[in-house]
């Protein structure tokens, strides 16, 4: 290797390094002892998931749209995790129903601050994903019509995502979780 | 994630450059905002299409996207004019740099008169060869999601060489890798460049002008395939603010500009890798 890539390489891994150990000290908000109990995921990165409900044109007044936490150990209880949006000016605690789901709050500031959703577990033991599911009534009484129009508003929610979990699939029937 | 999103940051093309025009995904956000990468890396690439050098040079990065659609990315800019999640599609420009002959110190003669004298020593063929001026490219992209993982990515540009006519047609296959740790982010992909005459004759042609002033002999170049390439993407989210991009691609000439002259090698490598933070 000549002597002018060497010390090109040499320099980006010293930048890599650094960078991470600023990234790990500074930018994850300090609810742990250590970067390696707590999970980080972009805002920016959730919301542009987010808004493409948001943007969906077609009829979906019975469904709707969470973030979904959910454990890779599906063992493992959700009692004690909190996630919380952080950003420089706020912080702002969301709360997760039974199945890890949450509204995420479309805020412009916190895009614009670039801000960071924190989990308050170890790094790579959650999935974190927009889930689409049908409104739930208070009531807990659903016409059969209406279960199958929320199905097939979600089907097309999906296929218009290009989800291969719905491609090419129908609706059955609606399973309550 | 349901949505199929891709995230790229395009690479700062030099001096005849192999890289592609990438466009980045449809970045849905807040009405006025944007969402900016800077950073700075390192590139290792061949010194022109088919050179048997290899250069490393310092790799500006940089990335904007805007809520209107529009987009910068490295030498490309450009504008999604789709709100269909499996299809994007807009027009393109993109700055294609310079071609010269690289330094002085791989020739046993002259070029300070741009004539090569002597008997060529471990060869730059471009030497006596016309530069070929910077261009600025235009056309427009076209990309579809064919599953989850699987893309298929176009772009078609018009306007390289000193005559700007030259056109040339990418079209990739990308596959998206979920690997298990979190934050990283892999894709493969294999694909075509295919060019027009002028594009082909440009870059690899060698006129009877050019003959005379290099150690070249006169070659002629058509249309059609003019490479094959695979690349592979591999970017590191380190926090929502620092994102480490590395890209390989190997390229291989096609058909007669790999028969070219000025082609000292048909297969290339180039890879890079780059520091940029988020803003």
């Amino acid at each position: 290797m000549t002597s002018p890539k060497y010390i090109l390489a040499v320099l980006m891994l010293l930048a890599a390094g650094f960078a991470a150990a600023h990234a790990a000290v500074n930018d994850t908000v300090n609810e742990a002892a250590s970067a390696n109990d707590s999970e980080w995921f972009s805002y920016r990165d959730a919301y542009k998931a987010m808004l493409w409900f948001e943007k969906y044109g077609k009829p979906k007044h019975l469904i709707q749209n969470h973030y979904q936490i959910s454990p890779k150990d599906k063992s493992v209880s959700m009692e004690t995790v909190r996630l919380s949006l952080v950003s420089k000016s706020s912080r702002l605690n969301l709360p997760l129903d039974a199945t890890g789901r949450t509204v995420l709050p479309m805020l412009k500031a916190a895009y614009d601050d670039n801000a960071e959703l924190i989990l308050n577990q170890k790094a790579n033991q959650y999935q974190f994903r927009p889930r689409a599911s049908i409104v739930i009534r208070t009531d807990g009484v659903y016409e059969a019509a209406d279960l199958r129009a929320a199905c097939e508003q979600l089907l097309a929610y999906q296929n218009y995502l290009g989800s291969d979990v719905s491609r090419g699939k129908k609706c059955t029937g609606v399973r309550f979780v | 994630m349901a949505k199929f999103s891709f995230f790229f940051l395009l690479l700062l093309s030099g001096a005849g450059g192999a890289a592609l025009a990438q466009t980045p995904a449809t970045n849905l956000m807040p009405d006025g905002s944007r969402d900016l990468y800077i950073g700075l890396g390192a590139e290792s690439r061949p010194t022109y299409q088919g050179a048997q050098e290899s250069r490393v040079a310092a790799l500006p990065v940089v990335q904007m996207q805007w809520s209107n659609g529009a987009f910068i990315a490295g030498m490309s800019a450009g504008m999604h004019l789709s709100d269909q999640a499996q299809q994007e599609y807009g027009p393109m420009l993109m700055l294609e740099g310079r071609r010269s002959p690289y330094g002085a110190s791989s020739t046993a003669g002259s070029i300070n008169n741009g004539i090569a004298q002597g008997a060529q020593v471990n060869g730059n063929k471009l030497v006596g060869m016309d530069d070929i001026n910077p261009r600025l490219l235009a056309g427009g992209f076209y990309h579809v999601a064919l599953t989850d993982a699987l893309r298929l990515t176009n772009s078609l540009l018009y306007g390289a060489g000193n005559n700007h006519d030259g056109l040339r047609w990418n079209s990739d296959l990308r596959y998206r890798i979920t690997p298990s740790a979190p934050h990283h982010t892999l894709s493969v992909s294999a694909g075509v460049t295919v060019a027009n005459r002028a594009y082909s004759q440009a870059y690899f042609g060698v006129t009877p002008v050019e003959s005379l002033r290099s150690h070249n002999r006169v070659y002629a170049v058509s249309a059609g395939v003019k490479d094959w390439h695979a690349d592979l993407h591999w970017n590191w989210a380190l926090s929502p603010a620092w994102l480490l991009t590395s890209a390989l691609n190997i390229t291989r000439l096609n058909g007669s500009a790999a028969a070219s002259p000025l082609v000292e090698r048909s297969g290339n490598l180039t890879v890079s890798s780059a520091l940029a933070y988020r803003f």
